[in-house]
């Protein structure tokens, strides 16, 4: 057989479509045929369930562990693998939780995957300068109106009716878990690293709104739009002490001035 | 390949870094000539694992051992993946670079494991042209692995050793040895393991790996989970009669055990090493 299609039929059995694969290897006999052959097919699998566990600990925690592997299956056969590093192979798992009977039902599970990944990405995100309360504090007093910032590569943001974040502790130190608790209003959480370890905390209404303006507009608008919160009088003390508690959580990476246009 | 070759140099005995170990190996600085890195752990953009590898490189040499090259798959070669690993080298400056004798997926899809080629003149031809495509790109020789396997295809017209032997031949690029890869095949094909090594060109043999394994039913499968059994202790002997001193190190993948447990066992192979010296002068 042409090493292609040899390759063809190899990689079909592996996936489990049917194959003539069974044929293209020497046995002994039709046990020792299908325990070779089985050798392939449950170190595929496993090996990508694994992956896919370490990835997603807290959901392993919540299934439990023969239920986390059914699930593994099913995703590794609708989501085989096209990256040549595993590090991404559990990439697509918040999406297939939120599309995939009958675990679409449980918004618990999509935003654990979510609250999961996004740690991952964190974690081995770009590295990049981190702006200083000394670098801050040189900017004139007359530029800050202009000012934009720009923030860690590392950060990740994401919204959770859950309280995914105390599962995941729990996890983490191999405590059984509490059931968990579903707010009726979503709470906004940010995920950075700083230096070399994780951290994550939730968010006020107040802070994404700020988080987003500074990077998008400059802190003459994000003021404006702070009004909703304070009087107009207490909006620049608030400002400034939301950024100095971002630049001392070593979440700005570096700012420039931004030229009002009408 | 284009450029000078250089005969690579022998590094004594050394281990495969693992994320567990980071803190241990900066706080100890343990005696270990070298570490072997997993190259795919460190395409990543930033963060701890480069960070690492930065610091532990620093105070070791290093090589780079791939699982995803496939080079015998009838894909084209990935050329992001190529990019990626030139770019790692760049910024270790390894020893040399080795990736197995294997195929890893088709269509695009990777089955993230060292699947077995068959021993055949169509499949010698292929990896040899893929194999100098590599060496052109890098601009070095590399280092081929033998993988351990369960399945023998009827197409095969040659025994692994010999196949292996012959595209190292004709590609020109080194072998790294997995002994107990060797001994792993060897109970499951019926074959004498030292036939295995007796064939091979002295002069291609750049590295050793040492791991242990499971048995599962009637066959061995290479998990690389547990200690070096006594079998493949002996054959490593038989190993290094045949080839002199080879760069060593012990590959453990599952199962890690404390650092000191793996430079027990590092020790151990110096001592076989130390042993056949001996018996040679
Ligand atoms: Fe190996």
């Amino acid at each position: 057989m042409k090493l292609k299609a040899l390759q063809q039929d190899f990689q079909a059995y592996l996936l489990g479509q049917s194959s003539d694969f069974s044929q293209a290897i020497v046995a002994s006999n039709h046990k020792d045929n299908q325990q070779r052959l089985a050798i392939y097919k449950n170190a595929y699998q496993i090996r990508l369930i694994e992956i896919l566990r370490k990835d997603y600990p807290t959901i392993n925690a919540i299934l439990g562990d023969k239920k986390f592997s059914q699930l593994g299956k099913k995703y590794l056969k609708a989501m085989p693998s096209h990256y040549y590093s595993v590090r991404y192979f559990g990439q697509d798992f918040a999406q297939f939780l939120a599309t995939t009977p009958p675990y679409q039902q449980h918004l618990l599970l999509h935003e654990t995957a979510e609250f999961e990944w996004a740690l991952g990405k964190a974690l081995d995100a770009k590295d990049a300068p981190i702006l200083t309360l000394q670098q801050l504090t040189q900017i004139s007093p007359d530029n800050w109106p202009k000012l934009q910032l720009k923030f860690h590569p590392s950060i990740q943001t994401l919204t959770l009716y859950h309280n995914v974040n105390q599962l995941w502790k729990a996890a983490q130190q191999d405590q059984e878990l509490q059931p968990p608790v579903k707010r009726a209003q979503a709470t906004p959480w940010l995920i950075w690293r700083k230096g070399i370890e994780i951290h994550f905390r939730s968010m006020t209404a107040m802070e994404v709104y700020s988080f987003h303006a500074i990077q998008s507009k400059t802190f003459s608008q994000m003021c404006e739009g702070l009004t909703q919160w304070y009087d107009e009088e207490q909006v620049p003390v608030k400002a400034i002490q939301l950024i100095q508690q971002w630049c001392q959580d070593l979440l700005i990476n570096d700012y420039q001035l931004i030229n009002a246009t009408c | 390949m284009n450029g000078v070759k250089h005969k690579l140099p022998y590094l004594g005995f050394g281990l495969g870094l693992r994320p567990k170990h980071y803190q241990r190996i900066l706080e100890t600085l343990p005696t270990v000539d070298w570490f072997e890195i997993l190259s795919e752990n460190y395409f990543v953009d930033g963060g701890k694992p480069l960070y690492y590898l930065d610091k532990i490189r620093h105070h070791y040499p290093m090589v780079m051992h791939g699982v995803s090259l496939s080079i015998g798959s009838t894909d084209p070669l990935n050329q992001s993946y190529l990019q990626q690993l030139k770019q790692l080298s760049q910024r270790i400056e390894p020893m040399w670079i080795s990736d197995h004798l294997c195929w890893t997926g088709i269509n695009q899809l990777n089955m993230h494991d060292l699947l077995p080629l068959p021993y055949t003149e169509e499949a010698i031809a292929h990896v040899v042209s893929r194999v100098q495509q590599v060496q052109d790109f890098l601009g070095r020789q590399i280092l081929l692995e033998n993988v351990s396997s369960y399945i023998t295809y009827q197409s095969s017209e040659l025994t692994e050793w010999e196949f292996l032997t012959e595209i190292a031949e004709r590609a020109d690029c080194l072998i790294l040895l997995d002994i107990n890869n060797i001994y792993v095949s060897s109970h499951n094909h019926h074959f004498n393991p030292e036939t295995y090594l007796q064939a091979l060109p002295k002069s291609r043999v750049q590295q050793f790996h040492l791991a242990g394994h499971s048995y599962h039913d009637d066959y061995i499968i290479d998990t690389h989970d547990a200690e070096v059994i006594e079998a493949v202790w002996r054959l490593y002997t038989k190993a290094l009669q045949q080839f002199g001193l080879v760069s060593t190190m012990i590959e453990r993948d599952d199962n890690i055990p404390e650092l000191t447990q793996l430079l027990l066992e590092l020790n151990q192979a110096k001592q076989f090493a130390e042993t056949y010296q001996h018996h040679e002068t």
